[in-house]
Order: C-alpha cells, then structure tokens, then sequence
C-alpha cells in the first residue's frame, strides 16, 4: 500500500426530497479518503446513508453539494465524467448486496461474467469471451460446469462469487461493494470475506466495503469509518478503531458485537448511545495519528 | 443373547408414496386452434407445390361456377378458381398480418421503452401522445395515413396498420419498463457503461416479453381483420392483389346472383384464423398470468 489517495470524497451531501419541502438528509458533509490499495469499511446501523455513499461514488446518485475526486478527476462534474467515461466505468465496479436481483435471472452465467466486456467491446485476454468467463469464475472458486446455468439455478455464495467475478472481469482499480455479504448465512459470509482478502491481496484494487457486521469489518479492513445520520463520527485505523474508540457512537456500537464466549457473552453490558438535540455538528478532528474523531 | 445392543433408531422408514401421474404434455394447450392455424399457415406457404395454375387466371367461360369436380371451391365472378384464390391469398394476408404485427410491436417497444425509462416530464408527454393517439377512431387513422402513403401496395398497408395499433402495447411495456428498469441487474448494467439499446435487448425485453406476447399474437389477428375491413371498404388493396379481404370485396355482386361460395369461402378461412389467433393468444395470456413475476 502506498500513500497516493485514489478516492477522494470532500463535504458529501446528498437529499432525497419527500416533498417540495421536507428531505431526508441522507448524506451530510461526508469526508474521506481511500488510498491505493486500501480496504476501507463504513459501518452504520441501518439508514445511515452508507449505501447512499456508494451509490454517490458509483455515479448513480447525483449529490447536491460536495466533489468526489477519482484519481483528481471530479466525477460529479458532468464534463470531466464524459470526457474519462470509459476509465470510470471500466476501472470502477459494484458489487450488490442481493444477488438474486442484481443478476439477470434470464441471462447465462458465462453472459454476466462477460457483460461488462460486451458493453465496452473489450476483446477478452483468453481469447473468447466465454475462455475468460470461465478463468474468472475459476478465480473466484466456481467450477465451469456452472457457466451454462441460471441465476436462480444457484445458491446465494455462488450467486455472489458470479457478481464478484463480473466486477473483477474489467481488472478494476476501485472495488465497490454495498453489503455484499448481508443477504448470505453466516458459513458462506466467512468464505466470501476470505475470497475478498484473497482477492485484494492479488489484485491490490482499493476497495469500499460497506458492512453493519462489525466482525467482519475487523477481519477484513484497514481502515474503519463509522457513520451515523449521514455522518462521519469516526474515522480509524481498525486496530486503533477497535481497542481505543474515542466516538461515544463507536463505544456504543462496538459494545454490542456478541461475543462467542457465554460467560463473557452474558456479563456483556449495551451502552446505549443518545445523541444530544442540540449537539453542534461536528467536524473530524485528528486525535492521534490517522484517527480522527468528530466534535 | 444375540449382539443386539446397538440398535439404529432413526426416522421410520415408509414406503415411497406413489410417484404422481404425469400431466401430458398437451394439458391445457391450445392444440385445436394451433393444429387448424398449422394448417392453414402451411397450406399457404407450400401452395405452389398443390396448385399448378395461375391462381389470378380468369376462366371466363366458367365465370361463377359453383363447387364442383373442376373448381373445388368454385369460381368467382371473373372466373377465378376459389381454392387455388384462397391458398394465395392467405399468403398476402398472412404477412400483412405478421408484417403489421411486427411494425406495431417494435414502435411499441421502442416507444414504451424510452418512456419508461426517460425523465418524468418526457414520460408524461409520450404517455399523453399515445393517449391522444388512442382516443382517434382506428379506421379514421388509417385512411388518412393510406391516403398520405398514396396507392396502396402490400408493404403500405402494414405499415399503415402497424403504425395505427401500437397504442395499448406502448402502454403495457411502458409499465413493465417502469418496474424493471430500478432493479440492480440494470442499474449495474447502467455503471458499467451500458447504453439504452444494450440494456433494452438484454435486459429489459427477455423480462417483459412473456407479458405482451399475447398482445402481440391479437395484434396479427386485427392486422388481418383490419386488412379485411379495408379491402372490403375498397379502400385497401386492389382487387388484382389477391388477399382475403379483397375476394370478400366481391362479396355485393355475388350476392345479387346467389353465388354463396363466393362469399362463405374466404369468410369461413377468415374467421377460422382469426379464431385460432385468439385462443392462441388468450393462453398466452393467461400463461403468463399465471406464472409468478417480480421473483
């Protein structure tokens, strides 16, 4: 991992009108960056905006305020967008949460893999396009009998690694992915989070990763951003995230991971977390290095 | 005492329960109509190799001959033999009714698409465009058009009809767009660069077909009647074209002279197509109802 930041969010903010006058503020003032190589994890309990953000980082969302800088191109801006179309569409990539709806039920396992490069009439490097649909399934672990099946004819881990697969088809630099492991059982979490590991450290794409499963953030990222509200509250290095969270947000949510030990399990106390009405909103300050904590 | 401490205890065995009679595979098919419809379409398309003559020669000796030995079906007013008239004929009318069927289908996809798909205000101004279209009299449309188009020929009167009855179906792909086009196998199709043509094709017909192919099976059948009613008017093709509807244009003077098989002839082929049309087409429909959507 080196230090070049390849994605760079500054003062995120994105509404979704109600009506002419109420909005829901999604994404509020959003700060962060992803460096070249990085894992990065945002956890936030169900509406925190999380899936706003990535959807914002992917172009499918059009933010009201803030610039997202990818490689110092403002992707928000609609000219800079068309003139590096191609670079941002091939070198960024989106893993969803369900794969039963993010695959087309009607479309052959090896017509997904392949989509990607039909779309950008790349010519496959192994040859046809259904040769590197099947090495890419072979990376991700699925065995090629499956290129001729359906979506529906899998299970839901090997729904997912087909998504992952078309994703790392295109060779992407930034990887995406909004909860790619909450529709799966537990078993099949573990797999895919070690296929992910497996996979960055081969790869050595930055990836996104959206979780509310904090085990699995721990397990899997460098860096941790907690998000509340549409806010950053804090934002860490795990291990420092982890064993001195300074945010009473982190403190609350990080007390109520389960723990595997009943003893321990059962002396585990919630501590709840209120946010004061009138609490100013705050802006990230760094605390000690690389930990920033808002105030 | 015999060894018998280890005893295996388990579910209790019962016998398999008998395997279900198997539905043939015809239950519930439309086999009548699609065996009598088989017919009639291959009869016409293999009609050169039954009948040896012109089927527009004129026996004027034999002018309105009635059903005999010579002239299966008899002969019309200027002495042409029905049967081989009907074999013909069913041809031009047959691919009127295909030709306009596709015309209306691919307008209707089209435009129900891009409306599905396109802005709210875009898509408010396409659906009132097509309601204004709808509440115009058919047949009034039609002569106009015909009218601009001048002679009329076999290619005019498709499009003629074909750019008059793709109101209803613009409408039902319209919603079905609706629906599919924010469900995640589109929207990544869409981040990966994919563009309106591309997503409609792969994507988004394979998912509506089944639900306006009944639509377009009952478009065939009223391009067929429609050419009829036209023909019939005088207003359609001309009497040396020979086509269902304009041997049922002779139907006046024939029936001042009693000549009956002129008229029942091309009339009992008519609406037996026709018939057939629709019982293919309301199973279709009902297929497609009964088939469990937005899985």
């Amino acid at each position: 991992m080196d230090n070049e930041i390849l994605l760079d969010v500054q003062h995120l903010t994105h509404f979704f009108p109600i009506t002419k006058k109420i909005a829901v503020k999604a994404v509020d003032d959003l700060s962060f960056q992803l460096r070249r190589g990085e894992i990065f994890g945002l956890v936030g309990e169900s509406g925190s905006g999380k899936s706003t953000v990535a959807r914002c980082v992917m172009n499918l969302y059009r933010p009201q305020a803030g610039r997202i800088l990818y490689k110092g191109i403002d992707t928000c801006d609609r000219r800079a967008f068309r003139k590096n179309r191609r670079m941002l569409q091939t070198t960024r990539q989106l893993i969803f949460q369900d794969s039963a709806s993010s695959l087309n039920q009607r479309m052959r396992v090896c017509d997904i893999i392949a989509e990607p490069m039909r779309i950008q009439h790349i010519t496959p490097p192994r040859g046809t396009h259904r040769a590197e649909a099947a090495f890419q399934m072979h990376y991700v672990g699925l065995d090629p009998s499956f290129l001729d099946r359906y979506p529906p004819e899998l299970s839901g881990g090997q729904r997912q690694r087909v998504a992952i697969a078309r994703a790392l088809a295109m060779e992407p630099e930034l990887l995406v992915a909004d909860e790619p492991i909450a529709s799966l059982d537990v078993s099949i979490q573990a797999q895919i989070v070690n296929l992910f590991k497996h996979l960055q450290q081969e790869h050595g794409f930055s990836f996104l990763f959206i979780a509310h499963d904090l085990a699995m953030v721990e397990f899997l990222c460098d860096r941790v951003g907690v998000m509340y509200h549409g806010r950053l509250l804090e934002v860490a290095p795990t291990e420092e995230l982890f064993q001195h969270p300074l945010h009473p947000y982190t403190k609350s949510l990080l007390s109520a991971i389960p723990i595997p030990d009943p003893v321990r399990e059962r002396a585990r106390k919630l501590i709840p977390y209120e946010e004061e009405p009138g609490a100013p909103r705050g802006t990230l300050r760094e605390v000690s290095p690389d930990h920033f904590v808002a105030e | 005492m015999k060894d018998d401490g280890f005893v295996i205890v388990g579910v209790r065995e019962t016998p398999p329960p008998p395997a279900p009679r198997r539905e043939p595979w015809y239950r519930g098919k439309p086999l009548f109509a699609g065996g009598v419809l088989g017919v009639i379409v291959l009869g016409c398309l293999l009609c050169g190799l039954f009948i040896p003559g012109d089927p527009s020669y004129m026996d004027l000796a034999n002018a309105s001959a009635a059903p005999g030995r010579a002239f299966l079906f008899g002969t019309d007013t200027m002495g042409r033999d029905i049967f081989s008239m009907i074999w013909y004929g069913g041809r031009v009318s047959l691919l009127i009714g295909v030709a306009g069927a596709a015309i209306s289908t691919a307008v209707a996809v089209v435009l129900g698409a891009v409306s599905g798909c396109a802005p709210a205000w875009l898509d408010a101004l396409l659906m009132r465009l097509t309601e204004l279209f709808l509440s115009v009299p058919n047949l009034l449309l039609v002569v106009f058009l015909q009218a601009i188009l001048g002679e009329a020929s076999v290619l005019s009167i498709s499009l003629v009809i074909g750019l008059t009855s793709w109101t209803s179906m613009a409408k039902v792909v319209r919603t079905e767009v609706r629906q599919l086009r924010s469900s995640e196998y589109v929207v990544a199709a869409r981040s990966m660069g994919g563009g309106f043509f591309h997503i409609l094709w792969r994507h988004l017909i394979p998912n509506f077909l089944s639900s306006i192919m009944f639509m377009v099976v009952m478009n065939v059948r009223s391009a067929i009647a429609a050419e009829s009613t036209l023909s019939f008017m005088g207003i359609g093709l001309p009497l040396e074209v020979v086509t269902w509807g304009s041997m049922l244009s002779l139907s006046e003077k024939a029936l001042l002279s009693g000549a009956w098989w002129i008229i029942l002839v091309p009339g009992i082929f008519l609406v037996t197509t026709l018939l057939c049309l629709t019982s293919l087409g309301s199973y279709l429909r009902k297929a497609a109802n009964r088939k469990e959507r937005n899985l």
